[in-house]
């Protein structure tokens, strides 16, 4: 065979598995967002759910959904910027730092049900919080700071080392160089990634059986009060995700319109994802923009 | 005799087992424009980034020994204050290396973090250094738009700026003009001229030209070794050292 028919063939292929990879998605999407796009109204958003009768909406999981992100996200920043920058800058090329990179890698492997257990086991049970909301964003925390960690590493990694030595040769100390020239110049990296894994979090389901629960108080939503029993705002109360409830309906659901509700809740959920990662790449490329010129 | 602004006896620089710089003996004379040639590899850089302890805060393990004089101090004891040494000593790089900031914010940085805080005395810093810079006339318009826009050339002047507004008395330069296209280089040699008696600069090069252009001293390093050091019109007209004479006259390199 010739090298420019090898050349045009390889071209070929490449550009068919990307088109397979398209279309995959393509299909996948659009025959859920078919499904439940029939399904969503405003009325099935802001509607409660129903155990028995047909008819019932979303409104508490997806509020769980986004109050259990919320705390999840409270959690993991800080601890995933700290992470970030001590195996950016501070950690040494030696044994500790190796272990430390394959724990990093080891749970961010970890099958999600698994880290379910653990929150069951160490927050629900030894802890004694319950299924709740803290419990729920305590298991996403360990399930989400390994990709926060390393996405906050590779930021501050990749920042040239050019801009660190200009920081540094005009007499920043190496704290401040971290602060003032190489975080800003990760912003951008950061940001998208950390909206990115929140896509992931909201739609985590077997972490959260165990942990935040399968229920949901009668939630009042006129009542704001974090401590009370019904306020949305109590971390305390079990929480049911809608992932969870996605899942739950599915498996084990009475309703007669188990179908509708499921399909429904799932275009949600791919909607909602879809809306993290575009504005993931949207709000990245313009922070990028307003970065390098004007 | 004049000024030593740096004093190295039997300097030696290694990066663990890798000896880079193999025992210098040198007295970088005040206020002049010294250039440091030699071909890539030789050491040069880490020479330059070695007066203001860069290279300690770049890399691990680095081992430094011997002595560096600079103002009355051994620079390499440990009680050194890296930070209050690299006040007095700025350094401009191979790449323009501006924050991604805006034009007044790059210049202001190293005096804000110094302890300037009042908005009209870094206004008048800025200003001041960047007129010294040859740069106020292309940038007072946009001081506020980001460092990134600018051109390459005056990329590398802002950064000069940058290193100047912190009132060293020495800068380093790292071949400053070896990203930048001929009329921009012409740009910063010239500026390199206008500096020299104010500031004592230090210029690496591996343009050999350059050095003949602006410096007033040069010194040929080696495979670690200083060969030799002389005017710069002397050592290009009249080398002592065989070695040096090879170099110049382009027989290695």
């Amino acid at each position: 065979m010739n090298r420019k028919l090898t050349d045009k063939l390889a071209t070929l292929i490449f550009t068919l598995f990307a088109a397979v990879i398209v279309l995959v998605l393509a299909a996948l999407l659009s025959y859920v967002l078919y499904l439940g796009i029939q399904q969503v109204s405003w009325d099935f958003l802001t509607s409660k759910s129903s155990n028995f009768r047909a008819g019932g909406g979303i409104q508490d999981q997806l509020f769980n959904s986004f109050y259990i992100l919320l705390w999840t996200m409270i959690f993991t920043i800080p601890l995933g910027l700290a992470g970030g920058i001590y195996m950016a800058e501070y950690a040494e090329d030696n044994k500790l730092t190796a272990i430390i990179r394959v724990c990093i890698e080891t749970l961010a492997s970890l099958p999600s049900i698994v880290l379910g257990m653990f929150g069951l086991l160490v927050f629900v049970n030894t802890f004694d919080i319950g299924y709740s909301v803290l419990s729920g964003a305590l298991t996403l925390t360990i399930f989400n700071m390994p990709i926060m960690i390393r996405t906050c590493e590779n930021a501050i990694r990749s920042v040239s080392p050019q801009q660190k030595e200009a920081g540094l040769a005009l007499g920043y100390t190496h704290w401040r160089t971290i602060t003032t020239v190489l975080l800003p110049s990760a912003f951008p990296s950061i940001l998208t990634g950390i909206i990115l894994s929140c896509g992931l979090v909201f739609g985590e389901a077997a972490a959260l059986l165990y942990s935040a629960g399968m229920t949901t108080p009668n939630l009042d939503f006129g009542n704001w009060n974090p401590f009370a029993e019904t306020s949305p705002l109590n971390i305390m109360r079990p929480a049911e995700t809608l992932s969870v409830h996605v899942w739950k309906v599915n498996s084990e659901g009475i309703i007669p319109d188990i179908r509708d509700v499921a399909d429904g809740g799932a275009a949600v959920l791919v909607t909602a994802n879809l809306i993290f990662n575009i504005s993931a790449r949207l709000l990245g490329s313009w922070i990028h923009r307003k970065l390098t010129s004007k | 005799m004049t000024e030593a602004i740096f004093k190295t006896e039997n300097l030696k620089i290694a990066y663990g087992k890798n000896q880079v710089i193999h025992g210098i003996d040198w007295d970088i004379i005040e206020g002049e424009v010294t250039a440091l040639i030699g071909p890539s590899g030789c050491g040069k850089s880490t020479f330059l980034k070695t007066l203001n302890l860069l290279v300690r805060s770049m890399s691990d393990d680095v081992k430094l020994s011997g002595s560096i004089t600079f103002s009355g101090k051994n620079i390499l004891n440990d009680k050194i204050d890296a930070i209050d040494l690299r006040k007095q000593i700025g350094m401009v790089f191979q790449q323009p290396n501006p924050f991604p900031k805006s034009i007044f914010e790059n210049v202001a940085y190293g005096p804000r973090i110094h302890g300037v805080k009042k908005k009209r005395e870094l206004q008048e810093i800025v200003e001041q250094t960047l007129i010294e810079a040859y740069l106020w006339d292309e940038v007072k318009d946009r001081l506020e738009d980001s460092a990134l826009g600018l051109s390459g050339g005056q990329q590398q002047r802002l950064c000069i700026a940058r290193a100047l507004a912190t009132k060293p008395d020495v800068l380093l330069m790292d071949e400053p003009t070896s990203a930048l296209d001929p009329i921009s280089t012409l740009g910063i040699e010239e500026l390199i001229r206008k500096l020299e008696g104010q500031y004592s600069v230090i210029l690496v090069t591996h343009q050999m030209e350059q050095a003949a252009r602006v410096s007033d001293t040069t010194a040929f390093l080696y495979m670690g070794e200083l060969i030799e050091t002389n005017k710069t019109s002397q050592l290009f007209s009249n080398p002592t050292e065989k070695q040096t004479e090879d170099y110049i006259t382009g027989k290695f390199g």
